[in-house]
């Protein structure tokens, strides 16, 4: 597994938690995953290894996470990209369904291919591209929310 | 069959027209531009005159933008190694037991114990004995520097340093001994070097020579000033009593001075102790004695000097007169 890889499973499990130590905790644990999966198989791909076991230790660790009540803060090495706003995302965190919200973090924020992510989670790619279309519309939705609050119109 | 799959119902005016619900599911393809030209022309169509549509358009299009900003973010190094470091047994413990679902009170429960059982273990393994014979090493030192004065230890054990007064009958049967006890509980007049070397090297006997060696380091620092404490006390049942004040001199540090005991009977109705003690213990014996009866001593010149801090007492505790 490349940094990159270890960057992704990061990525995935810090915008799916919104909880600096139990991101970090459970990217461990995917990596971890991860590597058994590739050293069963050579073969696999590593972003369908990644799509398996990121979904795997997701399974374990949403229970432990109560949802839109984030627990991050700025100095916990996250690098948010300058002047972007956490809020939409956490809305969208709190209120999105499980499906809708993982699928637009491995299609969207970790680039991986709706194939890869299919085989990863063993359904067609016509669900996984349903599941965005949603997401993306809800997540939209959401920005739109903000940017108006934040410009004084509220859509009347 | 490829004749069948061909026909495609199509409306009046010759095109392929799509409800509301499918146009609205595929705006994400459309926009994704996954669509065939003929779809993608009736989903421009339905965008067109569908205000719903725009909308849901302009919403996919603004999260993909968002989505896009967010895949910006970077993990920095230090969480990356944390995350690649293999994790140790204690976590998979951790992990296993679900211990972040513990009630907290069970948590501080386990943790209190751990702390009383490390605390446990180190009090059972350290070796006390050791620790304890480091820290009175001072007080030793004082007791080995005593002995040092007499230049071998072994000879203090087989000699007594200090001559019992009290004692007679001993005295009386070694008829070189009388002398020596008068030569060092007397002073001597004239304390000189010359008249020390004269004696050695006339002495006729080693235990001559002997004899006024020791005479030689007593006389000497005469000049200089030592102290005895000499005494008595008057106490009922002196056979009870005596013990007991044996037990506490030894208690307070005490040694035995002399050939005697502590405690010799010198009468049946006396007894003679001879002793050293640090100073810093004879106000404590002062005021133990005072508890049987009135002690009465008195501090005299000696030409013995003891070392710095020891006190050297000779007491004679009597049996009340009624």
């Amino acid at each position: 597994m490349t940094e990159a890889d270890v960057q992704s499973i990061a990525l995935f499990f810090y915008f799916a938690l919104l909880d600096d130590q139990k991101a970090i905790e459970a990217s461990s644990q995917a990596l971890a995953l991860c590597r058994a999966r590739k050293q069963r198989n050579s073969d696999l791909k590593n972003s369908v290894a990644i799509v398996a076991a990121t979904k795997s230790v997701w399974d374990r660790y949403k229970a432990r996470v109560a949802r839109g009540r984030p627990n991050t803060t700025v100095e916990s090495g996250w690098l948010i990209p300058e002047g972007l706003d956490l809020g939409p995302w956490r809305e969208f965190q709190k209120s999105a369904s499980e499906d809708e919200l993982l699928t637009v973090i491995w299609s969207k924020i970790l680039k991986i291919e709706d194939d890869d992510i299919s085989a990863g989670l063993g359904i067609t790619q016509g669900t996984i591209r349903y599941r965005l279309g949603r997401a993306l519309r809800k997540l939209g939705s959401m920005t739109q929310g903000v940017s108006k609050l934040k410009h004084g119109t509220t859509g009347k | 069959m490829a004749q069948q799959e061909n026909k495609i119902s199509l409306s009046k005016k010759g095109k392929r027209e799509i409800s509301p619900f499918i146009g609205h599911e595929l705006l994400y393809d459309y926009l994704c531009g996954g669509l065939d030209k003929e779809r993608r022309a009736a989903v421009e169509d339905h965008v067109k005159f569908s205000r719903d549509a725009q909308l849901d358009l302009a919403k996919i299009q603004n999260g993909q933008s968002y989505a896009e900003k967010l895949s910006g973010t970077v993990v920095s190094q230090p969480i990356i190694t944390q995350i690649n470091m293999p994790s140790s047994y204690l976590s998979v413990l951790m992990q296993k037991s679900n211990f972040d679902k513990w009630p907290q009170g069970l948590k501080w429960g386990l943790e209190a114990l751990v702390v009383v059982l490390a605390i446990v273990t180190l009090l059972t393994v350290t070796p006390w004995q050791k620790v304890m014979d480091l820290g009175s090493g001072g007080s030793k030192e004082v007791v080995l520097a005593e002995v040092s004065k007499t230049e071998t230890a072994h000879v203090v054990e087989e000699k007594p340093e200090f001559i019992d007064e009290g004692v007679k009958e001993p005295v009386a049967k070694d008829h070189k001994a009388p002398t020596t006890v008068a030569k060092k509980e007397t002073p001597a007049p004239k304390p000189s070097a010359t008249t020390t070397a004269t004696a050695a090297a006339t002495a006729a006997t080693v235990s001559a020579a002997e004899a006024d060696n020791k005479h030689a380091t007593e006389a000497t620092p005469a000049a200089s000033g030592g102290f005895l404490y000499r005494g008595e006390i008057a106490v009922t049942n002196v056979d009870v009593i005596g013990p007991k004040i044996t037990e506490k001199i030894a208690e307070l540090g005490g040694r035995k001075a002399g050939s005697v005991q502590l405690g010799w009977k010198k009468t049946p109705t006396s007894m003679y102790y001879h002793f050293t003690i640090p100073e810093a213990k004879y106000q404590d014996l002062l005021t133990f004695l005072s508890t049987y009866g009135t002690p009465k001593i008195s501090k005299e010149k000696h030409p013995r000097v003891m070392p710095d801090g020891i006190i050297r007492l000779i007491i004679n505790v009597d049996e009340a007169k009624k």
